[in-house]
């Protein structure tokens, strides 16, 4: 029984390391900031993850009552960075927007695209104006982008 | 056990020396805030693994789990402060686009 | 009743912290959850309306939500991983920004979102303007697959019937 859980522990400890590897060498090699901020929010996440899955298991290895303690202890270290590094991701990202950092896009993909969405009948009447406000924006660009072109 | 624990904080370490020298040649300022947001989050996961190498890891995973509060916040401030002060780049002219 | 919940939700948090089982800091820790609860018991819960029943609706649906995006995260690494060790890089990707409408109301629901597609392959949320979503892709697929089934399966959790 030891010995499975010590396996299933070191598999899952290198099996994020692993991960955390692509998020470091992405973090290198990706072109702007934007890209980085992919590998960094998503690595990072999982990796942890099934770090600290991998140590929880190893904890509980010898059972009683602390080691349960502890190993819910990290597990909740799990869930506190899955819940935030999304949101620190978004708002540095943000940041760096407003900031006016130039993405690197494609060459065909310059502006922002619209793909529309659902519309959710009689529930946003009083939303129509800011809706049609955002709107003229992004047509101008659109019209202006198929001119360059 | 412990030698498998062992090149996996070794490994760990190793592997932020890639994102060190994101943070040295990083062009703008919010790179090296998130090189060091994710050297922050894997230092709390160090940590535990520290722990268990010393037998103690029910007094680790306290700091880890203050780490990881704490590097979050830090993250949310510094985002905060360069978004609020001053751009990246020095450019004044991307100030029009804010809000866009 | 939301009271209630929510000083059980915190004294469950405080026993997990503490770890100390005996009378004297238990005791500690219901005095200062009652504390805590009758100072600021109005910041979680904002939407009161709705019934209890509803809520055990939700609560019961989210965790089948959350195996789904792990599963996703998952796919999300693998995705990052082949991408940052493929030695043509530049070719594989397609950096673009795109701006969608979600259909969301509640501002909980906008944070699942917007958790979910910085999680999902690709994809990161770059700012929520009311109801528009401004979301960077990292390559074509990835922007296509952004109008599938995500904000569909989030008003499916969090509808009240």
């Amino acid at each position: 029984m030891d010995e499975i859980l010590n396996g299933l522990s070191i598999i899952l400890i290198f099996s994020g390391l692993i991960f955390f590897m692509g998020a470091s060498v992405g973090l290198m090699r990706f072109p702007d900031f934007y890209t980085r901020m992919h590998a960094a929010g998503k690595g990072d996440t999982l990796s942890t993850i099934l770090i600290t899955a991998g140590m929880a298991v190893q904890v509980l290895s010898h059972f009683d009552v602390v080691s349960l303690f502890v190993a819910i202890k990290i597990i909740a270290i799990a869930v506190l960075i899955m819940l935030t590094s999304p949101t620190s991701t978004h708002l540095l990202m943000k940041a760096g927007y407003d900031d006016g950092i130039d993405p690197v896009t494609s060459s065909d993909k310059d502006g922002i695209i619209d793909l529309g969405g659902p519309f959710i009948k009689g529930s946003q009447s009083g939303d129509s104006e800011s809706k049609v406000k955002k709107k003229i924006p992004s047509k101008k660009k659109s019209a202006a982008r198929r001119n360059s072109v | 056990m412990e030698i498998a624990l062992m090149v996996a904080g070794i490994c760990l370490f190793l592997m932020m020396i890639p994102i060190m020298c994101r943070i040295i040649i990083g062009p703008t300022a919010i790179d090296r805030i998130v090189a060091v947001n994710v050297i922050g989050t894997k230092t709390a996961v160090l940590l535990i693994i520290i722990g268990a190498l010393f037998d103690n890891v029910s007094m680790f995973v306290d700091f880890a789990i203050a780490y990881a509060a704490l590097n979050f916040l830090g993250s949310l401030a510094a985002s905060r402060y360069f978004n609020r002060t001053r751009p990246a780049y020095g450019k004044r002219s991307s100030m029009e686009v804010k809000g866009s | 009743m939301y009271r209630t919940l929510i000083f059980s939700f915190l004294l469950i948090t405080w026993i997990i912290l503490s770890g100390i089982l005996d009378a004297f800091h238990v005791g500690l820790g219901i005095l200062s959850c009652i504390f805590v609860t009758w100072l600021s018991s109005d910041l979680l819960f904002s939407n009161r309306s709705s019934r209890f029943g509803d809520r055990l609706k939700q609560a019961c649906r989210l965790p089948l939500y959350l195996v789904w995006l792990l599963w996703q995260i998952f796919l999300a690494n693998i995705h990052v991983l082949r991408i940052s060790f493929s030695p043509r890089m530049r070719e594989q990707i397609q950096p673009q920004i795109v701006r969608f409408r979600s259909g969301l109301k509640s501002d909980f629901e906008k944070y699942v979102l917007a958790q979910s597609i910085t999680l999902t392959p690709g994809t990161v949320t770059l700012q929520i303007n009311g109801d528009v979503f401004l979301v960077h892709a990292i390559s074509d697929a990835a922007a296509k697959g952004l109008m599938g089934s995500m904000a569909d399966r989030i008003r499916h959790v969090f509808s009240t019937d």
